[in-house]
């Protein structure tokens, strides 16, 4: 989903130094606030908590969630009931276990997110905040009736200890999001935004991708309930109120929540400003005008305030940012095809492919008799097609012939056919798309699917198992990368063009190592020369890499300069298989695809 | 029971309104517009106020449909000057900050406090054996059905309606062939909003009445109906929006549960798009 | 003023970056003008730029002597420009005939428009999007000619396509020019796009660099080639 579209130039600043900084601000602050003020200070950094969440679901993973305060108000629910239900149960304690129940709640109105999207997330987001207030104005918090106080321990009545209390809980968070950043997770939230199937063909799962997401998100809300209940005492359902849930929403889009700055001028923004106007004895209702007004600018811009900060900061840096990558991309886009010779500095690169464990003559890839009826269409009709390993296979046809489907029912993302598929003499058929990747087959795709916030080695790591990850070292990356002309493993993806970054797909694909690599019109937009280039590149692949190919092709050229093997589809049959000159010569095969080319 | 599922036809038939008025536009202009309940209760206030001032009952509607008119044609008119292009989420949270642009402006100017809302139908009933059925309920039962049974033949039939559904594919296509893109999404701001004024102006009556409230209360339903047409039947739409209803007043009318009337849009929401969606394995990036 | 399409001196940015810098083309009716260049050139920049999807920063654009250049899309179109950009924009709910009558709502306009591509006929009904590519390439052209446009902008309406369809809708286009529409051709396939041109443009790195008749470029692959720097995509298709 592409709610906020523009990428924020990497996470350069930051880091142990702006924690410091957010520690020592933490510090003086209270120093130097009124007793009103701190109280103040202590709601925006509840608010900046809760505001973090959205930074996860809607800035890293791109799905919207209106129901920041349901979580909220879920985790005063359960801090309060700890308090005064379940013995009493310790300050902190109670907190984090409010954290956790909400997180659990949150998982499972992530779960219908797995297929609900867009707008659809947000009805149901907004509508779940909704039912959570109208169940609680029924229902009431616990003590609500008796009027209970939700009392602090001795340690934290100081309201200024309250405060350090709420600093060190969002500086946990901030820490603990920016360390997820860094793992496969992190970057599987960007893949999710970009697109689900590649994720999938990534060998990394779409439900857990998004549902961490969601657990995350209600966790700091929980959080943020929790903390509000001891910061106010007591609560009522008001301060859950759901177009307060949208106006944070806003709030969270003006300053951009993915980062912890942006949350925390959020919540100060959210807090401070309607104070502030009420000195001035303006109207409170006009921050939350301000507020919808920052948000239609967050949206323009494609990010919020504290990103664009961040991302002008970082480009000063030395960075390219995407502007200059948008338009580059549009001038350099045939910049690669008059590169450096076949010839590699460095050793051949042979790491551990599945193959290795596999006796040689078992194929690499086996479509036996696959079948596929699409609305009663059939798409697929009984379709053999084998890889053997160290092989390039090509499947060609004219258009609608069913070669794309073919690839989508082998990598899993078609579902129901019928017949065999078996990577290594492995069935893999009853296997979801990402378990599939990780069993040895891996895709490309037409479209540019790699995720523009990563670095190139970062994007290909992601791609790789760990194991294969933790034995190849930079330098075999960067041979793997200017073996297909592809460019250096430390740019941004977002500053790469739009031809480069489809090979940097097709490294990522080989570089994971699998048995098979299937490649889906690698050529398109190509030029001739450059087509040429990348079928030596492809035929080379087997032997240099350990990867079989099937290969999908329009390009008559390319698909001869780069198999050994070769099957015709024309409307979901196989007409024709074999050596590509026999191929060639069946007078089926003209007719139904050659023969136009001929004629040209 | 029968009598409380006939009175939950009346605001069903409202919320079923809306709820076609959000998937005309999430169909014609990519948006689902959080802020369309909004836009027409603000028309509505508009009506009450003039009718407060003595304005008669027919002169008072028609220029509190004609303020939300206004209003949709405003908020069309930022959306397509500024977010054309943009992605339907982009423009749907652009709706939301309508929502909470007009919330914040109409608890400001018409103030917090619920204020009694006339009957503006004649208040006679319609005897059928033991069940009375209101005139009002008739009434926008009949707009309801009328009014989207109006708009499908508007679509499939008139040449309009096949430059509408052109716009909604391809606005810039459309545009090149000459088709005046801008204009007709606007217009279909404005036309949405006059319909959901006038639901408002029915079903307000029988509601909470301050201005805040009655925007969000009726979203609820009205953004559930949307959804459970799946954001693309108006005749999907106005079903759900009615069964909706009826359910709401048959919970309400079963004391234990009645509390928890609200919630029956998150449960049908979760039923019905669950199921539905159930093979939607993979998002539309390909 | 002559007629047909008159560009000068345009230059076209896109994200502050100049991508068409400073073009003048002329586009006589009658005839085929055929713009060659590698990708990336700046090709279809120009094309948006001249029907109004994306602004350009200075030059002229006249139609038969009216200056457009100040025209939103729509008035463009209007006014007698059509525009077919690449990835056939069928609208795929809408049925063959409906597709045509977005563009006019002229009586009989949807036959005439289906007379150029006898095999749409018969598919006047179905959905546009259930077509095949070729099919569907044909149901944009004869929208964008329903309006009868003084000047046509067609973009790489062969990609994705295989030959044997260029081979259908060249001589079409062909015959469009010499129905008196002033065609600007965007072409991947030069030796078939500049066979029925009168004249053509080489574009590199957003400049005209040659320029001159179809044949004369036809006959000179080398010049052509040198054009484009280093790519010999001219002789594909060949």
């Amino acid at each position: 989903m592409k709610l906020v579209e523009r990428v924020t130039g990497g996470t350069g600043i930051g880091g142990p130094l702006s924690l410091v900084a957010f520690v020592v601000v933490l510090l003086v602050v209270p120093q130097m606030l009124s007793d009103y003020d701190l109280f103040l200070a202590t709601s925006a950094l509840i608010v900046a908590l809760m505001v973090q969440g959205i930074g996860m679901v809607t800035g890293r993973a791109g799905l919207i969630v209106l129901s920041q305060l349901g979580f909220a108000a879920v985790g005063a629910y359960v801090f309060l009931l700890m308090r005064i239900h379940l013995g009493g149960a310790g300050f902190l304690v109670a907190i984090v276990v409010a954290g956790l129940a909400t997180a659990v709640v949150g998982l499972l109105v992530g779960l219908p997110a797995l297929r609900l999207r867009g707008v659809n997330l947000g009805i149901l987001t907004l509508v779940f905040g909704v039912t959570v207030t109208v169940v609680l104005t029924t229902k009431g918090f616990p003590g609500q009736s008796k009027a209970y106080f939700a009392d602090r321990p001795d340690w934290l009545v100081a309201d200024k200890s309250y405060f350090y209390l709420c600093g060190v809980v969002f500086a946990l968070t901030s820490v603990a999001f920016a360390l997820l950043d860094r793992t496969r997770l992190g970057a599987s939230w960007l893949a999710a935004r970009r697109s689900e199937r590649a994720t999938a063909a990534l060998g990394r799962s779409v439900a857990r991708t998004k549902t961490s997401a969601f657990a995350l998100c209600a966790l700091v809300a929980g959080l943020s309930g929790a903390l509000f209940v001891g910061q106010q005492g007591t609560v009522t359902v008001e301060s859950f109120a759901p177009v307060t849930s949208l106006i944070i929403f806003a709030v969270a889009i003006m300053m951009g929540a993915r980062y912890p700055e942006g949350a925390l001028l959020a919540g100060a923004l959210n807090i401070f400003l309607p104070v502030f106007f009420d000195d001035l004895n303006i109207s409170q209702n006009v921050p939350n005008l301000l507020f919808a007004a920052g948000a239609v600018i967050g949206l323009l811009h494609g990010r919020g305030a504290a990103e664009d900060i961040r991302h002008r900061l970082g480009r000063r840096f030395g960075r390219t940012g995407p502007e200059l990558a948008v338009a580059s991309a549009d001038v350099a886009a045939s910049g690669n095809g008059a590169g450096h010779g076949l010839a590699v500095r460095g050793p051949l690169t042979v790491g551990a492919t599945r193959s290795d464990h596999a006796a040689r003559d078992v194929p690499a890839l086996e479509i036996r008799n696959l079948s596929m009826s699409y609305r009663n269409v059939r798409a697929l009709s009984d379709v053999t097609v084998v890889v053997p390993q160290g092989c390039v296979t090509a499947v060609i046809g004219p258009n609608g012939a069913g070669k794309s489907t073919l690839i989508d029912c082998v990598t899993g993302f078609v579902r129901d056919y019928e017949g065999e598929v078996r990577v290594l003499g492995e069935r893999i058929d009853l296997m979801p798309a990402h378990m599939r990747a990780r069993h040895g087959i891996r895709r490309s795709f037409q479209q540019d699917r790699t995720i523009p916030e990563l670095t190139v080695e970062r994007y290909l790591r992601l791609a790789m198992p760990r194991e294969a990850s933790a034995q190849t070292s930079p330098e075999e990356l960067e041979d793997m990368l200017a073996f297909f002309d592809g460019p250096h493993p430390s740019r941004m993806l977002a500053s790469v063009d739009v031809g480069s970054r489809r090979v940097v797909e097709v490294v990522a694909a080989v570089a994971a190592r699998p048995a098979v690599v299937l490649l889906d019109e690698p050529a398109a937009g190509l030029a001739a020369a450059e087509s040429m280039r990348l079928a030596e590149q492809i035929a080379a692949t087997p032997a240099r890499f350990g990867p079989a190919v099937l290969l999908v092709e329009h390009d008559m050229e390319l698909v001869q300069a780069a198999c050994t093997e070769m099957t015709v589809l024309d409307f979901g049959e196989v007409i024709a298989a074999g050596e590509p000159r026999e191929v060639l010569a069946d007078t089926k095969v003209a007719k139904a695809y050659l023969g136009q080319e001929v004629m040209a | 029971m029968i009598q409380a599922g006939v009175s939950g036809i009346l605001a069903g038939a409202a919320v079923a309104m809306l709820g076609a008025c959000m998937v005309f536009m999430y169909r014609m202009v990519r948006v689902l517009n959080f802020a369309q309940v909004a836009i027409g209760t603000a028309g509505a206030f508009v009506s009450i106020i003039l009718g407060e001032h003595g304005w008669p009952f027919v002169p008072a509607a028609a220029a509190g449909v004609l303020a939300a008119t206004a209003i949709g044609v405003l908020c069309g008119t930022i959306m397509s000057a500024l977010f054309t292009e943009a992605s339907t989420e982009a423009r749907s949270t652009v709706a939301i900050t309508f929502l909470i642009a007009l919330v914040t402006l109409g608890s400001w100017i018409f103030g917090s406090d619920p204020r009694p809302i006339p009957q503006l139908l004649p208040h006679s009933n319609l005897q059928v054996g033991d069940i009375e059925v209101s005139a009002a309920t008739i009434v926008t039962l009949v707009l309801a059905i009328g009014l989207a049974g109006a708009a499908t033949l508007l679509l499939k039939r008139t040449r309009l309606g096949t430059l509408l559904r052109a716009m909604a594919e391809g606005s810039r296509a459309a545009e090149l062939l000459g088709v005046p893109s801008r204009r007709m999404a606007i217009g279909v701001w404005g036309v949405s909003a006059a319909v959901a004024a006038i639901a408002v102006l029915l079903a307000a009556p029988s509601r909470q009445s301050d201005f805040t409230a009655l925007s969000v209360q009726l979203l609820l339903p009205a953004v559930a109906a949307a959804s459970l047409g799946l954001l693309r039947s108006l005749p999907g739409a106005v079903a759900a929006g009615l069964g909706l209803g009826v359910c709401e007043a048959l919970v309400t009318y079963s004391s234990d549960l009645a509390p928890y009337a609200d919630a029956v849009p998150l449960l049908a929401i979760l039923l019905v798009l669950g199921w539905t969606q159930r093979k939607a394995v993979w998002d539309e990036a390909r | 003023m002559s007629a047909g399409l008159e560009v000068s001196d345009l230059t076209v940015p896109r994200a502050g970056f100049p991508i068409v810098r400073g073009v003048s083309l002329h586009v006589p009716a009658g005839e085929v003008t055929v713009l060659l260049g590698a990708n990336g050139a700046g090709k279809t920049t120009l094309l948006e730029a001249l029907s109004g999807l994306i602004p350009a920063t200075s030059g002229t654009i006249e139609l038969d002597g009216v200056d457009i250049a100040g025209f939103g899309r729509v008035q463009r179109a209007l006014s007698g420009l059509g525009h077919v950009e690449q990835g056939r924009h069928v609208f795929g709910e809408l049925t063959v005939a409906e597709n045509v009558e977005v563009a006019t709502g002229e009586a009989g306009a949807v036959e005439r428009a289906l007379a150029l591509f006898p095999e749409l006929v018969p598919r006047r009904d179905v959905l546009a999007g259930s077509l095949s590519g070729g099919e569907q390439q044909m149901v944009v052209i004869a929208r964008a000619l329903a309006r009868s446009p003084k000047a046509l902008l067609l973009d790489e309406m062969s990609l994705g396509l295989a030959p044997v369809i260029v081979q259908r809708l060249l001589p079409i286009v062909r015959a469009l020019a010499d129905d008196g529409v002033a065609v600007l051709l965007v072409e991947q396939y030069a030796n078939l796009a500049l066979g029925i041109g009168n004249s053509a443009y080489v574009l590199n790195r957003g400049s005209v660099v040659l320029q001159g008749t179809a044949r004369e470029l036809a006959e000179n692959p080398d010049s052509v080639r040198d054009a484009y720097l280093g790519t010999s995509a001219v002789t594909t298709g060949g």
